[in-house]
């Protein structure tokens, strides 16, 4: 299947590759595999700010990570042109800024991980490692990290 | 996406005038075309690189606009000229791409002028001398030899668009009518160009080039190949896979010898993937 049809049907629109804020790359390719540095949740063109377990919700959270999962595809479609020559989604490593009693972050990454299982299919799950971090740059409330395999 | 328009001009360069274009931003890409061709059977791929990279583009001599000199051409003139065009175009060391006969042009240059070069990628470059080498290749030597020595018969009658389509039919495709690959303005390139081809043809020089010529480069060269392609292809990207050192081979389903007009999605994807998996080479401080 294609995956700009189901972009498409899903109403998504790509955005360019994420500009690094520091000294790193986007992206970089080894091989066969590309690895995107951390991206961190952006709302309205900002960084979306907030803590889970303080001001912001699970399903808040898992609406960053899905918006987090959009601006990496961007990015992966800078890194190789064609997504459809992505053989499958690798892993993905989620940093959730939350309080030292939040216990969700898996659910939080979710949001990330479905939007990548619709587009991708079978070739869409990944391994995974999700976890609490006492703060993100800029105070965003999530950031994601993704290897992903080339056909 | 914005993507920026591509820039021509006309620059002399000895006695021929080259008319290159260049697109976008970045470190330069230079791209090669074919025989019969001229840059634009580029199109389609240089608007995807140029979002990422400065592309650069040209005619050939005796193609397109480019003009020609009078006498026997030769390939070590092309090489010349893809010379001119980097070293006039080029930022820092450049991605050089290479389609079919131009692919023969870029391995040459690599070969002569490796410090000019990020990298070298070839589509298929014809490498049919080592068919010579191999008995179970004999069928095919003579069916491509036969082809072209009644190609460049009909371009000598005077029957040029005759002749591009026995090349077309018989020597670059596979089963596959000529106007599906190719839209009618690229079909009347090709017949525009036959005298050019039939000159190519003629020119001793063109079989001196060996599989084993990038042996000791240092360079990264990607070799790609079209599943669709015609078997007379393959022996020679074997070898030269073979024989090179820091070879990536690449294979493109359902391509074939043309992908930059069949599947330049797909094509531009693997070469923008290969120049992005080279580290990049920092000025020192």
């Amino acid at each position: 299947m294609n995956v700009y049809d189901t972009l498409a049907v899903l109403q998504i629109r790509l955005p360019d590759a994420r500009k690094p804020s520091a000294l790193y790359e986007p992206f970089a390719i080894a091989g066969q595999l590309v690895f995107l540095s951390g991206h961190t949740a952006r709302k309205d063109g900002r960084a979306w700010v907030g803590q889970l377990g303080v001001n912001m919700t699970t399903e808040e959270g898992q609406l960053a990570a899905r918006a987090v999962a959009i601006d990496m595809l961007g990015t992966l479609q800078a890194a190789v042109v064609d997504l459809n020559r992505i053989a499958r989604i690798v892993k993905l490593t989620a940093l959730v800024n939350s309080s030292p009693g939040f216990t969700e972050h898996h659910l939080v990454a979710n949001g990330a991980s479905a939007l990548l299982g619709e587009l991708f299919g079978p070739q869409g799950g990944h391994a995974r490692s999700a976890f609490g971090v006492a703060q993100i740059p800029h105070g965003a409330c999530i950031e994601i990290e993704m290897i992903a395999e080339l056909a | 996406m914005v993507v920026p328009a591509m820039q021509y001009f006309n620059r002399p360069l000895g006695e021929v005038h080259l008319n290159i274009g260049v697109a976008g931003q970045g470190p330069t890409v230079v791209l090669v075309h074919g025989s019969w061709d001229d840059h634009s059977a580029w199109d389609a791929v240089a608007i995807i690189l140029s979002r990422a990279w400065r592309v650069v583009v040209y005619d050939r001599r005796g193609h397109g606009a480019s003009n020609v000199p009078d006498g026997q051409g030769k390939i070590s003139e092309d090489v010349a000229d893809l010379h001119g065009v980097i070293t006039s175009c080029g930022d820092g060391p450049v991605h050089l791409v290479g389609h079919s006969y131009g692919a023969c042009v870029a391995m040459m240059y690599a070969a002569r002028h490796p410090d000019r070069l990020a990298s070298v990628s070839l589509h298929e470059p014809p490498l049919f001398g080592v068919l010579a080498d191999a008995p179970q290749h004999a069928a095919l030597q003579r069916a491509s030899k036969d082809a072209m020595a009644r190609a460049a018969a009909l371009i000598a009658a005077g029957e040029p668009a005759q002749g591009a389509r026995v090349f077309a039919q018989e020597v670059a495709l596979v089963d596959q009518p000529w106007e599906d690959v190719m839209d009618a303005r690229m079909r009347a390139t090709w017949v525009a160009n036959a005298a050019t081809w039939l000159d190519q043809s003629r020119d001793p020089e063109r079989l001196a080039l060996s599989p084993e010529m990038l042996a000791g480069s240092a360079l990264p060269v990607l070799l790609t190949s079209g599943t669709a392609s015609p078997p007379a292809f393959e022996p020679g990207v074997a070898r030269l896979a073979a024989a090179t050192r820091h070879a990536t081979r690449r294979t493109l389903a359902e391509a074939g010898h043309f992908p930059q007009l069949t599947h330049p999605e797909a094509l531009a994807s693997v070469l923008a993937t290969f120049f992005h998996s080279i580290a990049p080479v920092r000025p020192a401080p």
